[in-house]
């Protein structure tokens, strides 16, 4: 699931082309074609747009490197059109939240069991360098599908809609992802959580989001210690420790030069950027550390796209924020219905947005799948 | 085909959340649909072919990008070439094709292999890599001028990569343009894990091509990296003791944490060199530098922490010891005599040892009287060798080095004063104090029993006293 090897995105794009033929055939037969008016697609639209023409105009670094993203994005860009134009009820909402649930439990639950049988090897069986947890290669990658998910758990919840003999097992589902993602260890996917508890907290009172709340804490809060302290506190409360001397850490001040010399690429090549995908090639001109590591990515996703997109880049991402944010505090504030999951998306998608200060997430497949997912939940039409 | 762009119609809300009942929003439309009705059936046949051809154009390129990806991992010369016409813009694996025909004997091989280099930096100009290899081709083919275009090219990729600086200065050197070679070995040597041993290449190469200790300091050395030490010794491992103090001069020290042991070689080669003055000189640096409280330099008393209330350095003008099997140091603060603990020495009657492991440099002056203090506490020394003091000129000759020694200590005494008294020589200028055990002559020669040594100090004493 966390894979980023080219046979990954390829089945994806494959398949999500597939799906879209298909999508395209039943509008035909129907003799109509419906699209959702779904304001995020204009700016996804564009973003794509300008990437197509940094490699066919060739103004991208290196054009290959532009291509291989674009159908990534080409990817997630059909997921996010094809979930506006067909969840239109709120039974097929609840299956898409329903399924990232199943994903979130699937994940947490290897990675746990992985953690104490075999770390270091992704199924058990593949070594990886680094940090793996769960199916993903990288802890931080892991904790940003958690970050995604645990919110939608707390949005079910919320919505009233789950009969009352599920709620121990969402409840069991939520303690179980949230303990996966703190024994992952990973700092900013850690710090990203407890923002969006604390958003999520404020989001509850300021909207009125639910008066069911409040049973759930403490039995929520009881379980994930226990789960907390029977799996094992000590690691995680070392790796959080190294959280208070953050401003000293050589990885912490590593990463700040690295942001640094990001904005100075982009500001040789500030209107369209050096092309999505060429980070990679580019960066060692301007890295100013001596390093005989290579920067694959700034861990920073936002200087990243200036970089690669430049000031085009970052207004079609903006305007895509502000579009769906928009749509989402909207749809919170005044629809009654689904708003709860509603709102556990957009805390989702907070918390990935928070967590792509220090990472790359969206770079991972399967994340920036779940993102666009969770963004189709917030912003596609409702019938 | 007409756009219809319907409005929707306000409906009433429900909710079963909670117990406010939001309104619906404004711009909520039920029916948020652009629906675009399309009745001509050839239009919609041409649309759907048109989407499919194009969907499947894609899809396709992506699966043949994905099969040649799978054909490049076995890298033979007609994988690699079969996936290059399948996606010929990737820059890696023409990368790769040309280090393939690069081994082949072939020289229409090794013509290929320079083409397909070419290609490589030409779709991606941005990896210094590729234009390292692309210079390689270049120079076995005696292409010079294009050889150096690719370094520079590959310089200015990825100046901070060392592995890149490596072989940039290499290629420089090669062609004698030593001011630049400098330049990337510093380059080489900044790296957080630099290599030891490749350290020490870079300094052999630089001396060997330079002899000008000024220029690598300049170009080549850090000032404020450990690497600075490890040319400092390099220097003094080739015998260049005024190139290694001008090292050790061109060291950042206030921006660099030292450990006293790493300027220890360089203070032994200037006691041998019998450059007395310049060791007290660095000395003191060292110890300024470390804020070694036991060290006064306004003290009367010429010996440094004779009671033992720091850790022992091991060099310098500090306390040294060897270890040895049969004989135990350890601090005792218990059984002191001023301070807070004394230094003990056990024997552990195993060995009839010649002991002369424990010792202190201290420098001196020529022609002066000196008087040696010192206290010492015995529990059951046998044999009748015991430990005492002595005092050796340390650059006499061993026939006429020693200055004064001080009477053994046997069987058991408290806390008992030593006091010595000697006159340095003419060319004296350090002297060697030391605990030694001479080996006994005797059956009974294994020696047993713990000393305790404390509050030593050695003064000049005037003439008048």
């Amino acid at each position: 699931m966390g894979a980023v090897q080219k046979w990954a995105y390829t089945s994806v794009l494959v398949g999500s082309l597939l799906l879209f033929l298909v999508w395209l055939f039943g509008s035909l037969i129907e003799g109509r074609i419906e699209l959702p008016r779904n304001p995020v697609l204009v700016p996804t639209a564009a973003f794509g747009l300008l990437v197509l023409l940094q490699v066919l105009l060739r103004t991208s670094a290196y054009p290959y490197a532009s291509w291989q993203e674009w159908l990534k994005f080409l990817a997630c860009g059909l997921v996010l059109f094809l979930l506006s134009a067909c969840i239109r009820s709120r039974e097929e909402r609840r299956l898409v939240v329903g399924a990232l649930l199943l994903v979130g439990f699937l994940a947490a639950f290897m990675g746990i069991l992985q953690s104490f049988t075999v770390p270091g090897k992704v199924y058990w069986v593949i070594p990886v360098e680094g940090t793996p947890f769960g199916p993903y290669g990288n802890r931080n990658h892991f904790a940003g599908l958690m970050e995604m998910v645990i919110p939608m758990s707390f949005g079910l919840l919320l919505s009233g809609s789950v009969r009352r003999e599920h709620h121990p097992f969402l409840i069991f589902l939520a303690v179980l992802m949230c303990s996966a993602l703190i024994l992952s260890g990973s700092r900013a996917g850690i710090l990203a959580f407890v923002f969006e508890l604390i958003f999520f907290a404020v989001l509850i009172v300021m909207v009125r989001l639910s008066d069911r709340w409040l049973p759930y804490v403490p039995i929520i809060l009881l379980l994930f210690g226990g789960a907390l302290y029977w799996l094992g506190l000590h690691p995680v409360l070392a790796r959080v420790e190294t959280l208070k001397g953050i401003g000293t850490d050589p990885s912490y001040q590593s990463r700040l030069a690295t942001a640094r010399d990001t904005l100075r690429m982009f500001q040789t090549h500030p209107i369209v950027g050096f092309g999505l995908g060429t980070y990679a090639e580019v960066f060692p001109a301007y890295n100013s550390q001596v390093d005989e590591g290579h920067w694959v990515h700034a861990h920073n996703d936002y200087v990243e796209l200036l970089a690669e997109t430049g000031l085009f880049g970052a207004a079609c991402v903006g305007a895509f924020l502000w579009f769906l944010f928009r749509r989402g505090f909207q749809r919170v504030s005044h629809t009654s219905r689904g708003r709860s999951v509603i709102s556990g998306a957009l805390v989702g998608i907070l918390g990935l947005l928070v967590h792509s200060l220090a990472d790359f997430n969206l770079h991972i497949p399967a994340n920036a799948l779940v993102f666009f997912v969770l963004v189709s939940l917030v912003s596609a039409p409702e019938s | 085909m007409v756009l219809s762009i319907p409005r929707g119609t306000q409906t009433a809300s429900t909710t079963s959340e909670g117990t406010t009942r939001p309104q619906q929003s404004p711009g909520d439309d039920p029916q948020d649909w652009i629906v675009i009705p399309i009745r001509s059936l050839p239009l919609r046949l041409v649309l759907f072919l048109a989407i499919v051809l194009l969907a499947s154009w894609i899809g396709r390129k992506a699966i043949r990008e994905l099969a040649a990806e799978r054909l490049a991992q076995t890298a033979t010369i007609k994988n690699l070439q079969e996936a290059i016409r399948r996606v010929p813009s990737n820059a890696e694996y023409h990368h790769v094709l040309a280090q393939v025909l690069e081994g082949s004997m072939e020289e229409t091989d090794w013509k290929r292999a320079v083409a397909e280099y070419e290609s490589a930096t030409k779709l991606n100009p941005h990896n210094a890599f590729y234009w390292l290899t692309l210079a390689r081709a270049y120079e076995v083919a005696e292409r010079i001028d294009e050889a150096r275009h690719a370094v520079e090219r590959a310089s200015q990729a990825d100046p901070s990569q060392p592995l890149v600086a490596w072989q940039v200065a290499n290629f420089q050197v090669r062609h004698g343009n030593w001011e630049e070679a400098l330049r990337q070995f510093r380059v080489v040597l900044s790296g957080s894990r630099t290599d030891p041993q490749l350290g020490q290449a870079v300094f052999d190469l630089a001396w060997r091509g330079t002899q000008n200790n000024r220029m690598i300091l300049n170009l080549v050395i850090p000032s404020n990296s450990p690497v600075a030490f490890g040319y400092m010794n390099f220097l003094l491992e080739k015998g260049r003791l005024d190139e290694a103090l001008e090292a050790w001069h061109h060291i950042a020290l206030d921006r660099l944490g030292i450990r006293a042991s790493v300027v220890f070689p360089l203070f032994d080669a200037l006691i041998k060199a019998h450059r007395v003055d310049e060791a007290e000189q660095l000395w003191k640096q060292v110890v300024t530098q470390l804020q070694f409280a036991d060290v006064s330099f306004n003290n009367r008393n010429l010996i440094v922490d004779g009671s033992f209330e720091s850790d022992i350095l091991n060099g310098g003008f500090d306390w040294r010891f060897t270890p040895e099997e049969h004989v135990e140091l350890q601090f005792d603060s218990i059984a002191s005599h001023g301070g807070t603990r004394s230094l003990s020495i056990a024997f552990d009657g195993q060995e009839n040892i010649d002991y002369n492991h424990l010792f202190q440099l201290v420098p001196v002056q020529p022609d002066t009287h000196y008087r040696f203090r010192g206290w010492m506490r015995a529990e059951q020394i046998t044999t009748d060798s015991g430990p005492h003091f002595e005092i050796t000129d340390l650059y006499a000759p061993s026939t006429a080095a020693l200055l004064v020694a001080g009477e053994p200590v046997i069987g058991s005494s408290n806390w008992q004063e030593i006091s010595l008294e000697f006159r340095t020589g003419a060319e004296t200028r350090v002297v060697r104090i030391a605990l030694v055990r001479p080996a006994s002559h005797k059956i009974d020669n294994k020696i047993q029993g713990r000393l305790w040594i404390d509050d030593l100090s050695l003064q000049a004493v005037p003439l008048t006293e």
